[in-house]
């Protein structure tokens, strides 16, 4: 920080040279407003601040003022216009000060503008697209009574009249997804039974929702919030389940729309080729898949078993593929790279995969009924014979080692044992997998590894393993397996199958280009270019073997590349993800009641055992719907887009960021504002535990208008109009032991009002104020508590509650306090309590004060130099402070407040060096 | 291992030994050792306290002093007792000339406070030496279907500044443990409130009245069972459910804390010595 | 504070006495002047909710009015629970229980102490502990049963010194 204690009068400050005639005013409420009105009015240009999506602040939810009782929103509306068309209030909403330097007449104020993902110049506020967004969030301006959508303006007079989305940032189910499907995005649209709709955020990210909805190992659900709080949503489910809606119901036919010329070449069918080619298809290009194998669709097709995929849901989604105009050419193995290139194709995405498996090296390998997994695998899936034993080991713990352990089981092996040489906590395989494994009678061997397969006549007969045990963490960050002295057994085997791993084949086709000592590609981590211009290589083949959404992230990396590649863009530039990931403590999880995940039902273990037709049998629609009713929303805004295709006049943008703006400014307001006390700190009033306990502003936008009950002032609980309502005064104010010993100033004059209004909407109403005191200094207050108490008949009791408690039989609630003018203790029954909380300093001045390098009273307000003769000045020259940032004031203190700043801020200003 | 010296004040060893017996094996099963404070003496509370704050001061400042002298804190299961401990250590620790004045009288003993013993109730040891994570884990045989009351008792959680153990106004440490083992706590009109106990001397009429009327609230919320903290609360939230004035409606066992965790974590309710319980819990134990 | 209660009270509410000053000086006392009578702690008082006998906020009342020889002498300092709940919630940080406690220790000093205190004090400080009486061969065995030590142990010296020191070998101080 770079401001000094300056010397404290304004008419000194022509010693520090004045280097800008502008100013910046903090906070849009009215004192704010106020202030920036009197400084644009003298012909200076000013900066008005608001750091939520329009200016208004509190005048705007409020519904009459005191002790007038006029339309609060009939006053502030003509002030809002006027500000929202002055040539000279620049006004920035949504923004934040993100620091301040310099001093008087010299501020260099940074604002952290916060995306509004809304191009202010464009939208005009005609609310198209918030009739169509899906997500629905407590209204902050109804003080969350009632909803305001995603996307949303937070009043009718909105100022700007400009739409907002509330957005977080990325929810960590998206940002894990090495893919980027939207799971937010298409669990949201399913909610309101929008399946094809949801269907398409989906395949915006991938070509396979009904394969990985399957076979996916589901980063997404790992990270999932959900899970912080009980089970993570089952997304991977619920992806499958809109494959298998829209097969149920029928798809819409798919259109080819080639409308570019640059030809690309796929080689290798797998995920990631055809993930690429589909991603490219979108855009328009023309593409060639090349699959050296008779069918495409790699490892999907020749080593994950039937009953976990059936074939036609491959067949099916790689049909769609090629609906869309891509050309698959199966039995063509691709001799050489190069040659693609010289036959006219602009760019090549190499995803060969990694078919070889790796070796044991242990003695015996060789022996008869000695598998590796994906040679098993691969014939099994072809329908060819195979044969197995009837005492089977499956050495490894990865999805192929389960896959292999699960079929020899169904082609009749008795004794399925599968040994891993870490424990459970490594075990890569999907756990659900490894749980129906069990299920199905496999044992599982852990911290064991084979150290020799025995044999007689060429023919194996057993293995013999150590136990291990696990030490420190290798290269991988797993525990490295330490084998155990002494420990080793042996074990009678018929048949072994090894899966424990895979690798490229070390003269295949990508051995063209640069490649790591494993014949692996090597390739950039973001755009996936090799040492070739214009060939891109992604899935198994650079990263070794990995999951099947890798593969497919990496096609659509590399489509994303091949379009830079071809149109001649940077492929880096803006591709590192910088989105701000929505953290666990961002996402309220308070009064969510604990709900298990939804089970998947599965076949019956007996018939599963006999054959390969699928074991899970995937959600009904009634499960779907109430599994996607788990999901939390955690960015708010889902990115369905539904407002982009809304919007006629193309101003809504999601991928805009947060931006930093920076201001010269001689002088500056304050006009922060002020919060209402917590007043769940007073638990025996019942606040947050008993729904019919309100807070005033609360009750402020029940009897208004515009607010969510239209102005029927009702209960919550069961929309009756209250026959008895209880304002209970001096609630976090003038409470010494809650440390806010000072008195609100507006308490008892808003409280008045609210119970005449409660009188005013129902005359018939009962309704009692109870108080320590009733501050009516002002003018014309006394008059107006005389008029509540005689011609509105409210009762005025002398003393503070004690409790308020919950009378069941009446469906009533019950106050205790004594009445010290009587000495009467009572306990009185109110259908509806209304708290008065006291006025505290608001959420952020202290931050301010920080930058700044002001000084907050005890209470956290903005200390002013001298409340009797420079009541707006601070601590800080050039700083000046006006509303209830230095402390509580009603409306007309708060505007005088704001025009003496803006006066004494233009004192500055007019002192500008020429 | 943490390691307390038990001061069980002068009404938990006649009265309700069973608590003083569940506390031992309940706290030694979750790593927490125990000694019993010996020639000691009563705190005072109530009746010396209203009458010379300074003889009171005496009175608990020997106590702390003993147990100064053991190089152990104090565990207190007795509301009175840790409240009168608390309080005293904080006047002594803020008031030099009430030491000075404690410590005179201590010293023919041999004994002197210095400020350095503290003092816990057992709902702080619980939470804050044994933890609700591993209450949680230690827990074999949950409760099931089980709707109960915590009772805090006044001087346990108030005031809140200086004895320090939960919210005097939301308190919820014996809820939590509640949850841990199984069961549904339930929130009642006057949870806060006190049992009446202290007011017995004075005039029991109104002493019970205020008991049963927090039985009342209870019952209203359709409890099975009364989780208390302190000994004289466990008593009168008992007694004031027989005899005259009391409702002719089944009786709500009332069980002290390591009572209701004990057979949740695996020790068998005789060495917990529920069977002297005077309402019988046996619904309670059976619920699981 | 106190200047302004007695010069700015009008003078048919000058405090007969100067109670309250002298509570304040008590050991928990000094809150006394910053009540406002707001009725919080009647409210809270669940012995008030059960009887007209007892009212806190009047007793305060009585004590900042200067009345004595009333509250010296009277039941009602004496019905307090000490439950502390009025204290927890006091807006103004009055404690009503410390209050009452001064009360009481100054009514003892003057000889105003009820007899169940006074045989309660008695008992406590001839036997070192509360109980000696009820401990019958009844407890020690249900102790024995439970496999606790039967021996309790108490210090019956220490009260003695107490006794000599602070309550002048009598009953009153």
């Amino acid at each position: 920080m770079t401001i000094e204690r300056q010397s404290k009068s304004v008419t000194d400050s022509t010693e520090h040279g004045i280097k800008s005639n502008e100013a910046l005013v903090v906070g849009g409420g009215v004192a704010g407003m106020q202030a920036a009105l009197d400084i644009a009015n003298q012909g200076f240009k000013v900066t008005l601040l608001e750091k939520s999506p329009s200016i208004g602040g509190r005048m705007a939810m409020i519904d009459k003022t005191f002790p007038t009782l006029d339309c609060s929103a009939c006053i502030l509306t003509p002030k809002l216009s006027e500000v929202s068309r002055h040539p000279n209030i620049d006004l920035i909403t949504y923004s934040e000060i993100k620091s301040v330097q310099g001093e008087t007449g010299d501020f260099r104020v940074r604002i952290h503008k916060k995306a509004r993902y809304v191009d202010e110049s464009k939208c005009s506020g005609c609310g198209d697209c918030v009739s169509v967004c899906p997500v629905e969030l407590p209204n902050e301006f109804d003080q969350g009574l009632g909803f305001r959508k995603a996307i949303y303006t937070p009043f009718p007079q909105a100022t700007p009249n400009v739409v907002t989305v509330d957005k977080k940032g990325e929810p960590s189910c998206r940002a894990t997804c090495p893919a980027e499907v939207n799971a937010q995005g298409f669990v949201t649209m399913m909610r309101h039974g929008k399946m094809k709709e949801a269907l398409e955020i989906v395949r915006r990210s991938i070509p396979f929702p009904g394969v990985l909805g399957r076979v996916c190992i589901s980063f997404c659900e790992a990270e999932c919030e959900r899970g912080m709080h009980d089970e993570s949503v089952s997304i991977r489910n619920l992806h499958r389940f809109l494959a298998d809606y829209e097969r149920a119901h029928g798809a819409a036919p798919v259109e080819a729309k080639i409308d570019k010329k640059e030809r690309v070449a796929v080689v290798g069918g797998g995920p990631g080729g055809i993930s690429c080619a589909y991603h490219l298809a979108r855009m328009g290009y023309p593409v060639t898949v090349f699959e050296a194998r008779e069918e495409a669709g790699g490892m999907l097709r020749y080593a994950i078993p039937e009953y976990r995929l059936p074939r036609d849901i491959l067949d099916e989604e790689i049909q769609r593929v090629v609906d869309m105009g891509v050309k698959i050419k199966t039995n063509t193995r691709v001799k050489s790279i190069h040659d693609l290139k010289e036959k006219g194709f602009r760019a090549v995405f190499v995803a060969t995969g990694t078919w070889q498996s790796n070796k044991l090296g242990i003695a015996g390998e060789e022996s008869e009924g000695v598998v590796h997994a994906i040679d098993f695998l691969e014939r099994v899936n072809k329908g060819k014979e195979v044969e197995i034993g009837e005492k089977v080991a499956v050495i490894g713990g990865g999805d192929a080692a389960i896959d292999s352990a699960r079929t020899a089981i169904r082609l009749g092996a008795k004794e399925v044992t599968l040994i891993y040489r870490r424990s459970h906590v490594e075990l890569p395989a999907i756990p659900s997998e490894v749980d129906d494994a069990k299920e199905e009678g496999i044992r599982i061997m852990l911290l064991t590894s084979p150290v020799e397969i025995l044999s007689s006549k060429g023919k194996i007969t057993g293995i013999r393993c150590m136990r291990m045990r696990l030490g420190e963490p290798d290269h991988s960050g797993r525990r490295r397996p330490v084998p155990i002295p002494n420990s080793e057994f042996t074990m009678a085997i018929d048949s072994m199958i090894i899966a424990i791993g895979q690798s490229a084949d070390p003269h295949g086709v990508q051995t063209e280009l640069d490649c790591s000592e494993w014949a692996t590609v090597k390739a950039d981590p973001i755009t996936l270019e090799t040492s070739i211009p214009g060939v891109f290589a992604g899935g198994d083949v650079v990263l070794g073997p990995l999951t099947v959404v890798k593969a497919v992230g990496h096609g659509k990396d590399a489509a994303l590349s091949i379009d830079r590649y071809i149109r001649g863009v940077d492929l880096k530039e803006g591709r590192i993800k910088e989105r701000h990931r929505v953290q666990s403590f961002e996402v309220d999880k308070t009064n969510i009641p604990f709900d298990n995940r939804a089970a998947m039902p599965k076949q019956a273990i007996n018939s599963r055992k006999r054959g390969f037709s699928e074991v899970e049998l995937g959600f009904n629609d009634a499960v779907a719907a109430a599994e996607a009713e788990r999901c939390l929303g955690c960015a708010n805004c889902c990115e369905c887009e539904q407002c982009v295709a809304a919007c006629t006049r193309e101003a809504i943008d999601h991928s805009m960021n947060d931006s930093v703006l920076d201001l010269h400014v001689g002088a500056i307001v304050l006009a922060t504002g002020y919060r209402l006390f917590d007043i769940t700190e007073y638990p025996q009033f019942g606040y947050g535990r008993l729904p019919n306990v309100i807070h005033a502003l609360e009750y402020e936008r029940l009897i208004n208008a515009a607010g969510p009950t239209h102005g029927h002032l009702v209960r919550l609980t069961d929309g009756k109009a209250p026959k008895s309502i209880g304002f209970i005064q001096c609630v976090g104010a003038r409470d010494v032991q809650k440390g806010v010993p000072y008195c609100s100033r507006v308490c008892c004059m808003y409280g008045i009002k609210n119970a005449v209004m409660a009188k005013e909407h129902n005359p018939d109403t009962e309704v009692t104020v109870y108080y320590a005191d009733i501050r009516a200094f002002g003018k014309g207050f006394e008059e107006f508590y005389e008029m509540a108490r005689t011609r509105f008949g409210v009762n005025f009791v002398r003393g503070r509650v004690a409790e308020v408690n919950p009378d069941k039989q009446t469906d009533s609630l019950s106050v205790r306090f004594e009445d010290t003018v009587k000495g009467e203790l009572h306990e009185v029954h109110h259908d509806l309590v209304v708290i008065s909380p006291g006025v505290q300093p608001p959420e952020g001045l202290a931050d301010i004060a920080v930058e700044l390098n002001m000084d907050l009273s005890e209470e956290g307000y903005v200390t002013v130099e001298d409340q009797v003769i420079r009541p707006v000045d601070t601590s800080i020259d050039g700083v000046f402070v006006c509303g209830c940032a230095d402390g509580p004031k009603d409306i007309p203190d708060s505007v005088s407040a704001g025009s003496a700043a803006a006066m004494r801020a233009t004192i500055i200003l007019s002192k500008v060096d020429e | 291992m943490k390691e307390f010296v038990l001061y069980t004040g002068c009404t938990t060893p006649v009265r309700l030994p069973a608590y003083e017996r569940a506390v031992h094996v309940v706290l030694e099963k979750l790593g927490i050792k125990l000694t019993t404070m010996k020639d000691a003496n009563c705190c005072g509370a109530q009746y010396i306290e209203s009458v010379s704050h300074t003889a009171f001061s005496a009175m608990c400042g020997r106590i702390l002093a003993l147990a100064e002298s053991m190089d152990l804190d104090i565990l207190a299961i007795c509301g009175a007792c840790s409240g009168s401990l608390k309080h005293v250590k904080h006047d002594l620790d803020s008031n030099e000339e009430l030491r000075n004045e404690v410590n005179d009288i201590l010293e023919e003993e041999g004994l002197k406070y210095t400020g350095t013993v503290q003092v816990k109730h057992l709902l702080q040891v619980f939470r804050e030496d044994i933890g609700y994570d591993a209450i949680k884990s230690a827990v074999v045989n949950p409760y099931k279907d089980l709707r109960l009351a915590a009772h805090y008792g006044c001087h346990v959680t108030r005031p809140e500044e200086i004895v320090q153990v939960d919210d005097a106004e939301n308190p919820t440490i014996i809820d939590r443990i509640i949850e841990a083992v199984g069961g549904t706590p339930v929130d009642y009109t006057g949870k806060t409130r006190c049992c009446g106990g202290p007011l017995l001397a004075m005039d029991d009429e109104v002493g019970n009245a205020i008991g049963r009327d927090k039985i009342e609230n209870i019952r209203a919320e359709n409890a099975d069972g009364i989780v208390t903290a302190c000994v004289f609360c466990d008593i009168q939230l008992t007694q004031v459910q027989f005899g005259e004035g009391a409702s002719d409606k089944p009786k709500i066992p009332c069980m002290t804390l390591p009572q209701l965790l004990g057979p949740a974590i695996g020790i068998d309710s005789e060495s917990l010595g529920i069977q002297l319980n005077k309402i019988s819990p046996q619904a309670i134990l059976e619920a699981h | 504070m106190t200047e302004h209660v007695n010069t700015e009270l009008p003078a048919y509410h000058e405090p007969s006495s100067s109670f309250a000053k002298e509570i304040e000086l008590e050991p928990g006392g000094s809150g006394i002047m910053h009540c406002i009578q707001c009725g919080m702690c009647t409210a809270s008082c669940m012995v008030a909710n059960m009887t007209d006998r007892y009212r806190p906020r009047k007793l305060i009342q009585k004590i900042l009015l200067g009345k004595r020889e009333e509250v010296l002498t009277s039941e009602l300092p004496w019905l307090c629970m000490t439950c502390r709940l009025c204290e927890e919630r006091c807006q103004e940080d009055v404690d009503p229980t410390d209050i009452f406690t001064a009360v009481r220790e100054i009514a003892a000093r003057e000889g105003y102490i009820p007899a169940v205190f006074q045989n309660a004090i008695d008992k406590v400080l001839e036997d070192g502990w509360m109980l000696n009486d009820s401990y019958t061969d009844f407890e020690e065995d249900d102790r024995s049963d439970l496999g606790l030590d039967a021996d309790l142990g108490w210090n019956t010296e220490f009260v003695k010194k107490i006794k000599k020191r602070y309550f002048k070998g009598g009953i009153e101080v």
